[in-house]
């Protein structure tokens, strides 16, 4: 069985973006009890070898279900659309002025008289924005309008790239 | 080596018999073995009822070797073969280890012409296998060797103690130990003879051990600092599972370097010169640690070395340790908010302090007050790691048939690939939970390319001069194509001891070029055989023998399992010729079992029957997963909306 067929169906949620977080990891968690490789690491090889594969592919939709930008690029690909985030330019001008704004703000942190403070500001501006396109993905979606919630996904996709630079800025701030 | 006791022929072993494992932390300063007795988990001591085994190694010329105590009252007077904290040397280079040791007053003596700055160590050079090898009466000992000893003294004591053979070890390594320290670890306990059942990481191991003894669920988080490794690991404890949700740290970071800097000190407070005499330096850190130890317990210890005699305070030590301190608790931030609870301290239920260090007031005071909790400690820091591996130990053997603990772990530095330009493009991030497959694509930039090499590196910096270089390999008979047309998928594999294996192969064409490479640091296989064959000439063990028994073992789990999965469902899921190929197959390897000595005759036979049943395995895995599929959805059904 190719496992990655529907992940939601693996742990038994309804195709939907909004997801039951807990219920998904009691589902993740009862899962791997069955599959995990420790439950055969007294068996053959050939066994172990299989457990690896299957708690692999488990782990893996769990992760695309957990978190809400691959969550969100799931549903797309459920729905029939290629993933582009690697090619795709974002035509919103007011947007990308917005990320060219925050990436400068970002720039100037070390040299912020407080950078712990700086950099907490403008990860809570990011967070909340990234939480702001999620509802509208789960809207769009909802609404059946693929084309604006790939868009939606795309911008997610900015704002989790910028909060994991930012937190890469912060590992370096402290050493 | 762990084995199964071989039954008669044809026989199967006993199901329920209880087998032996044992936990093992193999520390920097010292290494452990605990097991579960009568349901519960106890360190095990030896004759002389000391738990703790020295993580030291001495070399004699007449071939005699002595571990722990015995081998540490040379530390001093035979300084250049007796090896002291060699796991910081695990999967290392030469060159790896000395940034991390810092410019101190102390220096190494180099007797070679490898100027590597680890103060009170030994001299050491690089082998051609890039491992550190350390110059000894006894020839060159690499760290896998001298580790491979220790390994070996705590199985003898395991043994002597539980009166039978080992069937299996449950191994501790750092959470923070890349993959290059793990295989290194890995190739130790190969090296002694001992099955590994899983490499488990030292935090998870505490976790274990205080989880199981409390009942504790929620998030907790272990701050482990012992001789030499920092570690910080971030769980989430829930009916028997313990899910790590991130970790980090620092793997040359420990009381070792808090005992130099105390050395240093001492030193400039005698006066003393520069000291490039090896058993000179061992003097003063041997004497900086009991300074130290007995510091958590007075606030002024009176210290001498020679004819030299002074004071140190609590507070001076304290100054000392700090800057230590700070940096172990950088680390937890980042692990906290890695763990996706950076602003919520609050959510941590407990801290728990693992490893001698924790013993500092400095630390257990700096750790309460980050964490905002006291910290538990009702576990002896220097024993819960053995006593966590061991519960899981006991559970993997098969001892403790439909236990609900499990333990899902993750790794700690991302794994990447060199792209162009040399940039690492991240192919698994840290912290994902392993197992883990992920492939990528790549391409070939020139017309006519037929070959593309991969660098495979782990680490979180973008350049990869800046990461660890972990294999390299080429992928050759790609079919001349123009550039960007071929497409050739890497794929990278890390198992649940967090292990990688890597794949690479051309899809493009369907013309399959593939290779399979599995990392492997200081020793290489073929070392690996020689060392082993030199250590059963020496104990006039026939390597023959013991390898025939290995594969007797794996025949009889085999011939066990497939038997048990055949009456249970070969029925449902195999059509009639599925099912007859797979008894007979069955049958003949019974018989060669039976009646053959050869183990490459039975290993072959093995690994037909393995591969015979692949079909039938996966049908029973996929029957088992719809099976819990349509568990959940039952419920849905019946229960509550």
């Amino acid at each position: 069985m190719d496992l990655s067929s529907d992940h939601f169906a693996l742990f038994g949620l309804p195709t939907n973006y909004a997801v039951d977080l807990a219920l998904l990891g009691e589902r993740y968690r009862d899962l791997q009890r069955d599959f995990h490789p420790d439950r055969v690491a007294n068996k053959s090889e050939r066994e172990q070898r299989l457990a690896v594969q299957y708690a692999g592919m488990i782990n893996a939709a769990y992760e695309a279900l957990k978190s809400p930008l691959f969550r969100a690029r799931y549903l797309l690909q459920l729905s029939g659309r290629q993933d582009q985030s690697q090619t795709t330019t974002i035509g919103d001008h007011d947007f990308l002025f917005q990320q060219i704004d925050l990436r400068e703000r970002m720039a100037d942190i070390g040299a912020a008289p407080d950078p712990h403070h700086a950099y907490s500001e403008l990860e809570s501006e990011a967070e909340a924005k990234l939480l702001a396109q999620q509802n509208l993905f789960a809207q769009q979606y909802a609404a059946g309008d693929l084309d604006q919630a790939e868009h939606s996904a795309d911008k997610m996709q900015f704002f989790s790239n910028l909060l994991n630079q930012l937190q890469a800025i912060e590992d370096t701030l402290d050493d | 080596m762990a084995l199964l006791q071989i039954s008669e022929p044809g026989q199967s072993p006993a199901p329920h018999q209880r087998r032996i494992a044992v936990g093992i932390d193999l520390g920097t300063t010292h290494s452990l073995v605990a097991t579960v007795r009568s349901g519960s988990a106890q360190t095990l001591a030896d004759e002389n009822g000391e738990h703790l085994l020295a993580s030291v190694v001495h070399y004699s010329g007449d071939g005699t070797v002595l571990v722990g105590a015995a081998a540490a009252e040379f530390a001093a007077s035979d300084s250049s073969n007796t090896l002291v904290s060699v796991k910081r040397h695990m999967g290392r280079a030469a060159g790896d280890t000395a940034s991390a040791y810092g410019s101190g007053q102390l220096q190494s003596s180099s007797g070679g012409n490898n100027a590597e700055g680890s103060e009170g160590s030994n001299s050491a050079e690089g082998s051609a296998s890039g491992m550190v090898k350390f110059e000894t009466v006894a020839g060159l000992i690499s760290p896998v060797q001298a580790s491979a000893q220790i390994l070996m003294a705590l199985a003898a004591r395991a043994e002597s103690a539980l009166d039978g053979s080992l069937d299996g070890a449950v191994i501790t390594v750092p959470a923070y130990f890349d993959d290059a320290q793990r295989q290194a670890t890995k190739d130790a306990a190969t090296l002694a003879g001992i099955k590994v059942l899983r490499l488990l990481n030292e935090p998870t191991a505490a976790a274990v051990a205080y989880g199981l003894d409390q009942g504790a669920e929620g998030v907790v988080a272990i701050y482990d600092l012992g001789g030499g490794t920092f570690d910080i690991s971030i769980l989430r404890l829930n009916r028997g599972v313990f899910e790590v949700l991130a970790t980090g740290g620092d793997s040359a970071l420990g009381g070792d370097d808090i005992d130099r800097a105390l050395a240093d000190y001492l030193c400039g407070q005698a006066g003393q010169p520069v000291l490039d005499d090896l058993s000179r330096q061992r003097q003063w850190l041997i004497e900086a640690r009991r300074v130290k130890e007995v510091l958590s317990d007075s606030d002024l210890v009176e210290a001498s070395v020679d004819d030299w005699r002074g004071e140190v305070s609590r507070d001076q030590l304290n100054t000392l340790a700090k800057p230590f301190i700070a940096k172990t608790l950088r680390a937890c931030k980042r692990a906290l908010r890695d763990a996706g609870i950076g602003k919520e301290v609050a959510e941590i239920g407990n801290v728990v302090l693992v490893g001698g260090s924790t013993r500092m007031p400095l630390v257990r005071q700096q750790v309460a007050e980050f964490f905002a909790l006291e910290p538990l400690l009702s576990i002896d820091p220097d024993r819960v790691v053995a006593v966590g591996a061991a519960l899981q130990a006991d559970v993997l053997v098969g001892n403790k048939p439909g236990d609900e603990m499990l333990l899902l772990d993750v790794i700690p530095l991302s794994l990447g690939i060199e792209t162009m330009g040399g940039l690492t493009e991240k192919i698994i991030h840290r912290n994902t939970t392993i197992p883990v497959m992920r492939a990528q694509e790549f391409t070939t930039f020139k017309d006519g390319q037929t070959a593309m090499a991969v660098h495979v590196v782990q680490g979180e910096r973008e350049l990869v001069s800046d990461c660890r270089s972990l294999a390299r390999f080429e992928l050759r008979g790609i079919p001349p194509m123009l550039a960007g047309a071929a497409k050739v998928q890497v794929s990278y594999q890390v198992d649940a001891d967090g292990l990688l294996s890597v794949s690479a192969r051309e899809t493009a064409t369907g013309v399959e070029a593939r290779i399979d490479v599995k990392p492997s640091y200081g020793l290489d296989d073929g070392e690996i055989t020689r060392l082993l064959q030199d250590s059963y000439e020496h104990a006039r063990e026939d390597m023959g023998i013991r390898a025939l028994r290995e594969q007797q073992v794996e025949a009889d789990r085999l011939i066990e399992d497939l038997s048990a999965a055949l009456a249970a469902q070969g029925k449902a899921l195999l059509d009639e010729d599925e099912y007859h190929c797979l008894d007979v197959g069955l049958q003949e390897l019974a018989a060669v079992r039976k009646n053959s000595e050869d183990h490459r005759q039975l290993q072959s036979e093995i690994e037909r029957l393995a591969h015979l049943s692949e079909t039938f395995a996966a049908r029973r895995m996929d029957t088992a997963i719809k099976k819990a599929m349509t568990g959940h959805r039952l419920e849905e059904f019946e229960g509550p909306v």
